[in-house]
């Protein structure tokens, strides 16, 4: 019986492989649901379970059809299907000969893009590609913590990015400018995630109408999405919630949607946790600034020198709302708003110490708590036609700006000051190109703006009890201004061989009002202003050398009407205003640049009035020499640039030297606490020399970045107090280092810090003390299993003028979870729960020494989801 | 003829057997475009000049795919042709490539199954434009373990191609039937190709999608030859480099040994050299 059973498995074993040693072949055709055959697609016969272990495979002829001859010791087989163009199909079949016909679905199918190394830096013509993946670290939520990571690329504490020591002119998500020079919120809210690479477009000429017809000096940057990111809506919400002293709250939502024709980027924000919302509002647009300024203000304490989210008691909410269309195959029509409410709560004691001309020193001692409210609100809509023969850009934008204090001070006595500042603004740009020739075109720029500031400011009690009668002081003030500027340029008019010439004609009008009411001082005064002339651009480039000229001749009239006194005081001036920018790139890695210009600036309303205007709670301004005064300013500048993206090394030196010649100082009289603003003729001179040492190192090992930078500078100066002109002169050295590096996969480490020296000294008098600041932040990320991760960082800030300890340490520490979609931070901040800051500044002839009130440790946990 | 100068900074009059002149960067305003492409692939491509060589050359291979055009070249060429055409453009002077790669541009047209190859001679030596045998590959397929490359399984099949013994892994998770260099017809993109004698060794290092054109760039020099007469000039060139750029129109000074300059030896020593295709 045993033998028997043995007979029949060794049968069994031995039928089986002959099967297996059988040649099987499969032929068929693939067709599509209507009967067709489908060419050029994978057919494989593989086992069942296995799709790797193949067999046998071809590519199904012109018209479908497929043979495939193999040997497979199974008894089943699955033939496979699979294309680009079809959905993967599957059959599985006895491992026999036969003809078989498979039916597909046509239907395109996607693939996953995967990259795994690619280069760090590459770069193509004039455009420099930095790989994201190569410079993310694990933890980055937005592609600005990336962004500081590049070699070349600097960003400054407000989120300004330059490229070469010069801010950038552009900012592009996948060549649309969704962003109108709001990019920090951009930055600070895009997922690294999304961005395969940041391209820096070198010298890009944004106008391609523009095009190899006026050179552009200033590089832009470009993002470039992931392609799965394309089309797919992204919605990430942030809640946070933690304790201090009070309960905290962090909460944020950010939509994103890029499509090939439209990008959306919309944000919320609100927190009391100390974040700071209104820089990424911030606008690096060239044309985006206000003509107005508040000349009645509530006194704060100025910001100390570390980290605003340590002395920032706050609630703020803001929302943005950014949207961007392509219209036809050129146009773009943007539309952005942005949103803020803010409510800063800040105390300090500061003492401000003044040198006077006669050597003894002005102290003022006070003690400052109070509450500012801000709503800031702004949005344009911006309309761009640009093609190779015409550029159209339509842009109005508005701004708002309400903000409300009010605060108790005490400075030998109590004092109360409360404020208001209203700001409404409205601007339009109009932007025209046209090329009317192969080197010929016509560019016109025309900006309106019309801009209104009311605002008061009242103080109890009465600081000027000699000037001022009542008992409280109340000043109302307004600045009102419309004012159009208007340019014309006649591109390459005259060509003579490598020189071009374009000249130009500009018209600016500007009418600027000013009214206030203090007591029985009342000022009520306009100031109109035209600016108009002709100009001569001139540039000539040969090979490796360029040089660009730009002279105007203005005619500048201005009128000064004091409705009071029913004063009419005009002004007519010539001047001529030269600018050369000289280039020579050496060789594409070196290259050098001078620049130099010479412009005189022009009176201000806000220096022209001549009845008295309570410019703080304790500082009262008249101009007493109110003439239409200009100053002459010369600048010169010397910078060398190297680059080279194979090592990855960036490196420039900036020298440059300022001379400023002013008709009129302005100076402070000081009288115990209070300050009186005073005005002088004069034909005193003012020197500035200064030098920048830039460089950036990116290193292929443990993705190691180095940035140094060290500056100096040199002043010479002349300045009025107490009715005196005395001159000073001082120089301030500054170095900066930031190191980020990856040692171990699971550790990452990264380093800024700083030093800062200043002095000054009066001639013929005493000196102020050498003021020595410096700072270092270091922080270690751990990566550790399970996605977890660990980070701690410390800051240390060192002030010689602080009297008693002149070091300051903080510390924070958190853990993060990373689990699919969520992600789970638990924050400590302020470890060491230290109470307050000491900073001493000194600039000129003032010290100030101040004792800020910063948060205390706190514990904050965020929950971060991808929803979609 | 125009004429080129070269001075070579070596400590002896021949050529170290390893040393190779990559060609010089030419400026891509001359092109004509195929078709958009619809994937890009690109390889780490390591590889030795000979058998006895200890460390690896690298080379970066771009792989363009389109609608049954693939395009295969050297981004390392192509960086430094791009940064060329830019200065150029400028009137500045480029940047010299100083690594040693695959010079060659290989376009597969998979549907009328032909193969053109544009190969980039040393310095300003030329470009020889051929039409390549298209081959076919008799694939093995293994039943070993599946290999995982980038996240994906790879099954492994062998093949004898030109010569040479070759293991490969591809997807069928990525239904592409193509690879580096020509090597093509698997049910799947090829993510890793070994030569037996561990010569050459290409690896998958990205997988996007593009849509880019291919192009077909005309370079300064093309010589229009049969495979043949490309392989011997290929031959002649890698085994006496100097001599050939002699022969070629460049003027070549090397640096004798005494500090000297000079030209090079009637009788250059000739180098090791193994084409990839020994058939």
């Amino acid at each position: 019986m045993r033998n028997l059973f043995i007979a029949v498995i060794l049968c069994f074993v031995c039928i089986g492989s002959v099967k297996g040693q059988t040649t099987t072949q499969i032929s068929g055709t693939i067709k599509n649901v209507i009967g067709n055959g489908v060419a050029d697609v994978n057919v494989y016969v593989s086992r069942v379970e296995q799709k790797y272990s193949v067999f046998a495979s071809c590519l199904s002829g012109t018209d479908g059809s497929f043979t495939l001859s193999f040997k497979a010791p199974v008894d089943s087989v699955c033939i496979n299907v699979s294309g680009l163009n079809i959905t993967p199909t599957s059959v599985i079949c006895d491992n026999k000969s036969q003809h078989r016909d498979i039916i597909v679905d046509e239907k395109a199918q996607e693939i996953d893009e995967v990259v795994v190394r690619a280069p760090k830096i590459y770069s193509k013509g004039d455009t420099i590609s930095y790989y994201v993946a190569s410079f993310q670290s694990k933890n980055d939520i937005s592609i600005g913590q990336v962004l500081r990571r590049l070699p070349g690329i600097t960003v400054s504490d407000a989120g300004q990015i330059s490229y070469k020591g010069q801010p950038i002119k552009n900012f592009y998500i996948e060549g649309l400018d969704l962003m109108k020079g709001r990019y920090g919120i951009a930055t600070n809210n895009i997922d690294p995630n999304s961005i395969s690479t940041i391209e820096v477009l070198e010298s890009h000429q944004d106008i391609k109408a523009l095009k190899d017809l006026k050179p552009e000096e200033r590089a832009s940057i470009n993002l470039k999405l992931k392609s799965g990111v394309k089309g797919v809506f992204n919605l990430i919400a942030t809640l946070g919630g933690g304790y201090e002293d009070k309960l905290l709250w962090d909460n944020e939502v950010i939509a994103t949607y890029f499509q090939r024709n439209s990008q959306l980027l919309a944000t919320y924000k609100g927190n009391n946790s100390g974040s700071d919302l209104e820089t990424e509002l911030r606008s690096f647009d060239d044309y985006d600034y206000s003509r107005t300024s508040t000349i009645s203000d509530i006194a704060i304490p100025a910001s100390p020198g570390i980290n605003k989210r340590y002395y920032y008691f706050n609630q703020s909410h803001s929302a943005t709302y950014n949207q961007v269309f392509r219209v036809g195959k050129n146009g773009e029509l943007g539309i952005n708003a942005a949103y803020l409410n803010d409510q800063d709560e800040r105390s300090n004691q500061s003492v401000t110490t003044t040198l006077l001309p006669d050597g003894s020193k002005n102290v003022v001692d006070e003690r400052f708590n109070g509450i500012l409210h801000r709503n800031i609100a702004n949005g344009n809509i911006t309309y761009m036609q640009n093609t190779e023969r015409n550029y159209i850009k339509e842009q109005l934008k508005f701004d708002w700006l309400s903000t409300d204090g009010h605060s108790n001070i005490y400075a030998g006595e109590d004092i109360a000051q409360e404020n208001n500042v209203e700001n409404y603004r409205l601007h339009n740009l109009f932007h025209l190109t046209s090329r009317t020739g192969s080197d010929k075109g016509v560019e016109f720029l025309s900006k309106i703006n019309l801009e209104k500031r009311p605002h008061s400011l009242s103080v109890a009690p009465n600081l000027f009890p000699d000037i001022i009668m009542s008992e409280q002081m109340f000043q109302s003030a307004e600045r009102r201004n419309i004012s159009t500027e208007n340019r014309l340029d006649f591109l390459s008019a005259i060509v003579w061989g490598n020189l071009q010439i374009h000249p130009t004609i500009f018209l600016d009008y500007s009418h600027n009002g000013l009214t206030s009411n203090l007591d029985t001082y009342r000022n009520d005064l306009r100031l109109t202003s035209i600016n108009t002339g002709i100009g001569i651009i001139a540039n000539y480039r040969i090979k490796r050398f360029y040089a660009d000229l730009y002279v105007t001749g203005n005619y500048r009239y201005f009128n000064l009407n004091n409705k009071d006194t029913d004063i009419d005081t005009d002004k007519h001036r010539f001047v001529v205003e030269p600018h050369l920018t000289l280039k020579y790139d050496i060789d594409g890695i070196n290259e050098l640049r001078f620049n130099a210009s010479l412009s005189h600036s022009n009176p201000a309303i806000e220096n022209l009035y001549d009845q008295y205007i309570l410019t703080s709670y304790r500082q009262l301004s008249v101009y007493e020499n109110n003439e239409l005064y200009q100053s002459q300013v010369q600048n010169y500048t010397l910078s060398y640039d190297y680059k080279n993206i194979v090592s990855m090394l960036f490196f420039g030196i900036d020298v440059g030297w300022t001379h400023n010649r002013p008709d009129v100082l302005y100076g402070s009289y000081y009288d115990g606490i209070s300050e009186r603003i005073t005005s002088i003729k004069t034909n005193e001179t003012m020197d500035v020399f200064s030098a920048k040492l830039r460089a950036n190192k990116g290193f292929d090992w443990k993705r190691l970045k180095i940035g140094a930078e060290c500056g100096y500078s040199y002043y010479d100066s002349p300045i009025l107090l107490q009715n005196e002109i005395i001159r000073y002169n001082g120089n301030s050295l500054s170095a900066k280092l930031d190191i980020t590096l990856t040692p171990f996969q699971w550790l990452s480490f990264s380093y800024d810090g700083s030093y800062y020296q200043s002095q000054t000294r009066m001639k013929n008098g005493g000196d102020m003390p050498l003021l020595r600041t410096i700072s270092n932040n270091a922080s270690l990320e751990f990566y550790l299993p399970y996605d977890i991760t660990l980070g701690a960082s410390a800051s240390h800030y060192y002030n010689n003028l602080n009297n008693d300890d002149g070091s300051f340490l903080l510390g924070e520490a958190n853990i993060k979870y990373t689990y699919k979609r969520w992600s789970f931070t638990l924050s400590c901040d302020n470890i060491f729960n230290k109470k307050s800051y000491v900073y001493s500044i000194s600039n000129g002839l003032t010290e100030n020494t101040s004792i800020y009130h910063i948060r205390p440790r706190s514990i904050l946990l965020k929950i971060r989801c991808r929803i979609f | 003829m125009k004429q080129y100068y070269l001075l070579i900074l070596a400590t002896c009059i021949n050529l170290n057997a390893n040393a190779e002149l990559a060609p010089t960067p030419q400026p891509l305003g001359n092109f004509e475009t195929i078709e958009a492409s619809k994937y890009e692939v690109r390889y780490s491509f390591r590889f030795k000049k000979h058998n006895t060589d200890k460390e690896y050359l690298e080379d970066t291979r771009v792989l363009q795919i389109g609608d049954g055009l693939v395009k295969e070249y050297s981004d390392i060429i192509y960086h430094f042709d791009s940064l060329a055409t830019e200065n150029f453009r400028k009137g500045l002077p480029t940047s010299s490539n100083t690594n040693e790669t695959l010079p060659c541009e290989i376009f597969n047209y998979h549907k009328r199954k032909g193969i053109k190859v544009k190969y980039r001679l040393m310095l300003n030596g030329g470009v020889l434009c051929y039409d390549d045998r298209y081959p076919s590959f008799d694939w093995k397929f293994s039943e070993d373990a599946p290999m995982e490359i980038m996240g994906y399984s790879c099954g492994k099949a062998t093949v004898n191609f030109a010569g040479r013994e070759y293991s490969v892994w591809y997807t069928t998770d990525i239904p592409l039937p193509y690879g580096p260099y020509k090597f093509y017809g698997l049910p799947g993109l090829i993510l890793r190709v070994e030569e037996s004698n561990g010569m050459y060794i290409w690896e998958v290092f990205s997988v996007v999608k593009s849509s880019a054109p291919i192009n077909i760039y005309t370079y300064e020099k093309e010589i229009k030859c049969n495979r043949q007469d490309a392989n011997k000039t290929i031959g002649r060139m890698m085994r006496k480099p100097l001599t050939f750029l002699s022969s070629s129109g460049t003027k070549i000074m090397v640096a004798r040994s005494d500090g000297s300059f000079g030209a090079p030896s009637n009788n250059e020593q000739e180098n090791l050299y193994e084409p990839i295709e020994l058939e």
